[in-house]
């Protein structure tokens, strides 16, 4: 059977990443289900969903590895920042503290996502994973500790996409993962982000006879299978 | 169970029985039928269906593998059916709906049906609920069936049969395409590739599902799911349900509200609220609304209104204005925008009313310009304009007119209906074929009569001076991918004002089915994720002591639709799943949906591990990755606090001790532990009085007792243990053997062995020769060279005393056991540099103490 227009031709490595409680997993949850999830109980390990979008005509499916916020999680959740092609770095517009945090987190996802590359001093040039800030909880406009703007300069000066979401509300929620979906399609497009890099977070599956994946890349899940015993 | 009755196009026949109950009867009893239908091999194009056949989903009685049961009558019309074959449902199963060369009158579902290595079969199903949650069940069971290599052995006693039945006279002699798969095939059709539990769906399968159920929704959206969209501009009341099926959108633009001083002033317009209620209480009475948004602009408004079983899937709504009119600037003229997504499609919805006046088009033409240009969603993420939506309508009273057309001529062409004839004086047909205003955008057919301009409350035209000629001011017009006008229709009942309204439904209906499938496909694909729940992710073990074995249970429930595969994954840069104290078991399973494994988790501090925790290099602390493959992980945490121990403390530390260890403070114990330890003190013991207590037990109870030939007890070890941390014990509780195992297990704990590691490449390569040896002992420090010549002292007492004739352990035995404990084996780089396996080095070990059990030692 020749494989048709529903069948994706990219998959897409995200991570979720954030202080406990800033509503990562209720972000994805929105996303993938379109739901709000009240009274989320604390992430304890990596959930895991996925969804088929399109950009720019194409279909890419979008693996999402949500990851426990807690700060004694913080080490082992680091094994699953390798090869992701998009990070959705979360904090809470309520609390401050989860905002601070966000330099530490930083730098987690540029040297963690690529460990191949440079991890020194000069982090900004690794251009591969694409980082999006997400102030979340905005629709508490009223218990606002940080400020649209000093998050915006924040994220324009680490080169990050920003916005402020609701979970609750799915307000720029679904513009989030699909605007870091657009980023890493266009660095497809011009080159610079390589497929055949291992660490791309990006499998291609060009559309064939029989419509069976032809995995340029590692699995996504390439981290995980390194650490196997 | 499904069944279905076909039509009979063999002739008569029997009373018929139901499928399931025949097939049953060929069924063995572990086996259980999922769902059984009747269905017709698909004959030769255009010829309708053919044979006869009955298809059963049988569910092995594992609950997870399936298979295709293929049967036919023994005699036509009988109630005895023959297995014809068995098709493994695997997850390379093909199942398709077979669209090409039908004939349309045909009212059949063509299901074709592929398994590996086997030739296609096509099956002919009557249309309907029956044959499409068969369908849906062998999608399903592809998408959750586990990886070929599960032999379907049961699968074989069924396919024997199936061959003794075809030796037998053909029950459909005349069949034209009979369902093959030969033995030789089926190994093949058995062995794929390894696949895990629950892996996301083969791309075929998941195409072939969203084509069917586009198939199974093609009257959904033909006739039902229409997602309209109401454009209405001007005045209004019944009209806003004037379709049978209530539209999923409406987009309600009004122009000239209300052109008071106040309203140019202020945003305020009371009649905003009054033509808010007009429109909600005319809404479609068959559905119920909810309002999107509604913005105004002096005397511009547009409301959107989406059903409420929508409202969840709208998304980023944003409104926005732009005025054109006086001064390029005030709202008497210009536009409001409301943009909105519904599942993955941005619509934005343009109400504008541009430049009045007959000659000035090109006024008009600068307004649409300057609203297209002007008109950001500032709002959103990244803010859009106009032109970024998949699907822009414009709606409103755009003002173009028929010009260069008599009056007279126009009105008398509208009498006799030749819409079209007028519109190609039309002044917006005209800018827009220049490409000068709405440039890609597409109009229905007009067909109603204009909308401009009446005596305002009647159906009479403009009888002012001016007499003006009739012209269709008030247009929809879009612009996008799949937008089909349904209806293009004026409402000249209305007789409010002196323009009539205009009213377009457009349905979407392929992009919103495709969307809805494909959510629920992402829905399936989620809810098809293993999922399985833990009683707990904190197992907290509370004090643990040297060699205390502690044992929790950690309950793993597979909450989930499929199998899940479990397994303990390392964290990165560690090499195992879990520390060296721990073991879990089982560290990998496989769990049926609705059942449970146990997974023991124990602790037990040893040699191995003593001597980090007594130091606080390391912690009872672990996190445990719980991976589910294909699936999320869960961290365990598993804690306890170590009692520490005399048990992995170094002898340079122990010497220093006088008093019961666990009286000796953390912050000594640490500093004796150091490289330069502060305190010591002046007259340290020889050896460790905890390796004297041993061994002092040991020769006054176990001398000719088979010391070391029996193993002790582990309590009875936790016992002696106790008593020589927290004691001066007189004697020692347990078994003389329990003794003599807590020496060996004393010894294996130290730190650094009593031949220290910087000695072993030594030792090693020295072994052979007595000399050597004692000279390598000689070197050693002090205190490791008393405790070795003390051991070996006491070994040569236990030789002498029961030699191997009188039941004592042999020499080479001792000195094998004591090898092992007294000195470690190199580096492994070592190891392999000098090619030397593990039997040489226990050998050569061995042979070292060796000459110190059988020679005087005169060191």
């Amino acid at each position: 059977m020749a494989a048709g227009p529903y069948n994706y031709s990219y998959i897409f490595k995200y991570i979720i990443i954030g202080d406990m409680g800033v509503g990562k997993s209720c972000l994805l949850h929105q996303f993938t289900e379109k739901k709000f999830m009240a009274d989320c109980p604390h992430t304890i390990g990596v959930e895991f969903g996925t969804r088929i979008i399109e950009v720019s005509g194409q279909k890419i499916k979008l693996q999402i590895w949500d990851t426990a916020g807690q700060e004694r999680f913080r080490a082992v959740t680091r094994s699953y920042y390798r090869g992701a092609a998009g990070a959705l770095m979360v904090y809470d517009i309520t609390r401050r503290s989860t905002y601070n945090h966000l330099s530490s987190w930083l730098t987690d996802a540029r040297n963690l996502t690529n460990p191949n590359t440079v991890t020194t001093n000069d982090a900004l040039t690794n251009p591969n994973t694409v980082i999006f800030l997400i102030g979340n909880k905005c629709d508490l406009e009223a218990q606002r500790d940080v400020t649209f703007e000093e998050a915006q300069q924040f994220a324009d000066e680490n080169g990050l996409m920003f916005v402020e979401a609701s979970a609750k509300t799915g307000n720029n929620v679904e513009e989030a993962f699909l605007e870091t979906a657009k980023k890493i399609y266009q660095n497809i497009q011009d080159g610079s982000l390589d497929l055949n890099a291992a660490e791309s977070g990006v499998q291609h599956k060009p559309s064939q006879q029989g419509g069976r994946a032809t995995t340029l890349t590692a699995q996504a899940s390439t981290a995980k299978e390194n650490c196997s015993c | 169970m499904l069944t279905n009755a076909s039509e009979d196009a063999d002739g008569p026949e029997g009373p018929s029985m139901d499928p399931t109950t025949m097939v049953k009867k060929l069924l063995l009893s572990p086996e259980r039928i999922v769902c059984c239908l009747e269905a017709r091999l698909a004959g030769p194009p255009g010829l309708g269906p053919g044979a006869r056949r009955i298809l059963a989903l049988v569910q092995h009685a594992d609950g997870r593998q399936r298979a295709l049961f293929v049967l036919a009558h023994s005699v036509a019309g009988g109630t005895e059916v023959d297995i014809e074959t068995v098709l493994p449902v695997t997850n390379d199963f093909i199942c398709g709906i077979d669209t090409n060369g039908l004939d349309e009158s045909d009212s059949h579902l063509y299901v074709r049906l592929k398994s590996p290595g086997g030739e296609p079969v096509t099956f002919a199903f009557p249309q309907g609920d029956i044959t499409n949650s068969f369908v849906e069940q062998i999608m399903m069971s592809i998408e959750a069936a586990l990886g070929g290599d599960h032999q379907f052995g049961w699968v074989q006693q069924y396919r024997e049969r199936a061959s003794r039945a075809s030796d037998k006279e053909p029950s459909q002699p005349n069949q034209q395409t009979r369902p093959h798969t030969s033995h030789a095939q089926s190994s093949e059709l058995d062995a794929g590739p390894r696949r895990a539990f629950s892996s996301g769906a083969p791309a075929t399968t998941r195409e072939t599902q969203v084509k069917f159920e586009m198939s199974r929704k093609e009257e959904a959206y033909t006739d039902i799911h229409q997602l309209s969209r109401l454009h209405r501009t001007k005045p209004v009341s019944d009209w806003l349900a004037s379709t049978a099926e209530p539209p999923d959108i409406y987009a309600i633009g009004f122009q000239e509200l209300d052109l008071s001083k106040e309203a140019f002033l202020f945003t305020e317009s009371p009649k905003e609220d009054e033509w808010l209620t007009m429109v909600l209480t005319n809404l479609h009475p068959r559905a119920s609304y909810r309002r999107v948004r509604l913005v105004r602009l002096v005397g511009m408004m547009l409301i959107v209104l989406v059903q409420e079983r929508h409202a969840a899937y709208v998304r980023n709504v944003a409104a926005e204005c732009v005025g054109t009119g006086i001064m390029g600037k005030m709202g008497n003229k210009g536009g409001v925008a409301v943009r909105l997504e519904v599942h993955s499609t941005s619509m934005c919805f343009v109400s504008a009313h541009l430049a009045a006046h007959v000659e000035e088009y090109e006024r008009r033409n600068q307004d649409y310009a300057d609203i297209c240009h002007r008109m950001r969603f500032n709002a959103l993420v990244s803010p859009k304009a106009i032109k970024d939506h998949d699907q822009v309508f414009w709606l409103g009273d755009l003002n173009y007119r028929i010009t260069d057309v008599d009056v007279d001529k126009v009105k008398e062409m509208i009498e006799r209906g030749a819409m079209e004839k007028v519109m190609e004086a039309d002044q917006l047909r005209l800018q827009m074929a220049a490409r000068r205003v709405f440039d890609g955008f597409h109009e229905g057919t007009v067909t109603f009569r204009p909308t401009y301009k009446y005596d305002p409350g009647t159906d009479l035209w403009d009888s002012s001076e001016k007499n003006r000629a009739p012209a269709w001011c008030d247009r929809v017009l879009w612009k996008g991918e799949r937008i089909r006008q349904l209806h293009y229709t004026s409402h000249p009942s209305l007789r409010l004002s002196d323009h009539k309204p205009v009213k377009v439904i457009d349905p979407t209906k392929y992009r919103k089915i495709y969307e809805d499938i494909m959510k629920e496909l992402d829905k399936y694909e989620n809810d098809s994720l293993p999922q399985v729940s833990v009683d707990t992710t904190e197992l907290i073990f509370g004090t643990v002591h040297f060699f205390e074995t502690k044992t929790q249970t950690l309950t793993i429930t597979n909450t989930g639709k499929v199998a899940v595969q479990y397994r303990f994954i390392n964290k990165l840069n560690d090499t195992t799943y879990c520390k060296q104290w721990l073991t879990v078991d089982p560290h990998f399973s496989v769990i049926m949906p609705g059942e449970r494994c146990e997974v023991s988790l124990e602790v037990r501090v040893d040699d191995r591990t003593a001597s980090k925790l007594n130091t606080c290099q390391e912690k009872l602390y672990d996190i445990l990755v719980l991976h589910l493959e294909k699936g999320k992980d869960i961290f365990i945490t598993v804690q306890g606090d170590y009692v520490r121990s005399c048990f992995g403390v170094s002898i340079n530390a122990l010497v220093h001790i006088k008093t019961p260890f666990a009286e000796v403070p953390v912050s000594r114990l640490l500093d004796l532990e150091s490289a330069s330890p502060k305190e010591l003190t002046h007259n340290p013991y020889v050896i460790p009085k905890e390796l004297w207590f041993l061994v002092d037990q040991l020769q006054k109870q176990g001398i000719g007792k088979d010391l070391f030939g029996q193993s002790g007890l582990p309590a009875e070890i936790c016992r002696i243990r106790e008593a020589l941390d927290t004691t001066l014990p007189e004697t020692l509780p347990g078994s003389i053997h329990s003794v003599a195992e807590a020496l060996l297990l004393f010894l294996a704990s130290l730190p650094e062995p009593v031949i220290p590691n910087s000695y072993v490449v030594q030792c090693m390569e020295s072994s052979d020769n007595f000399i050597q040896s004692k000279h390598i002992v000689s070197q050693l420090p002090p205190h490791h060279k008393n405790v070795f010549t003390y051991i070996c002292t006491f070994l040569r007492e236990v030789v002498d005393k029961t030699p191997p004739d009188r039941g004592g352990l042999e020499p080479t035995t001792l000195a094998k056991i004591f090898g092992g404990v007294l000195i470690r084996n190199p580096s492994a780089a070592w190891q392999q540099r000098n090619n030397m396996s593990l039997e040489t080095l226990d050998r050569r070990k061995t042979t070292f103490v060796y000459h110190f059990l059988v020679n005087e030692i005169d060191i």
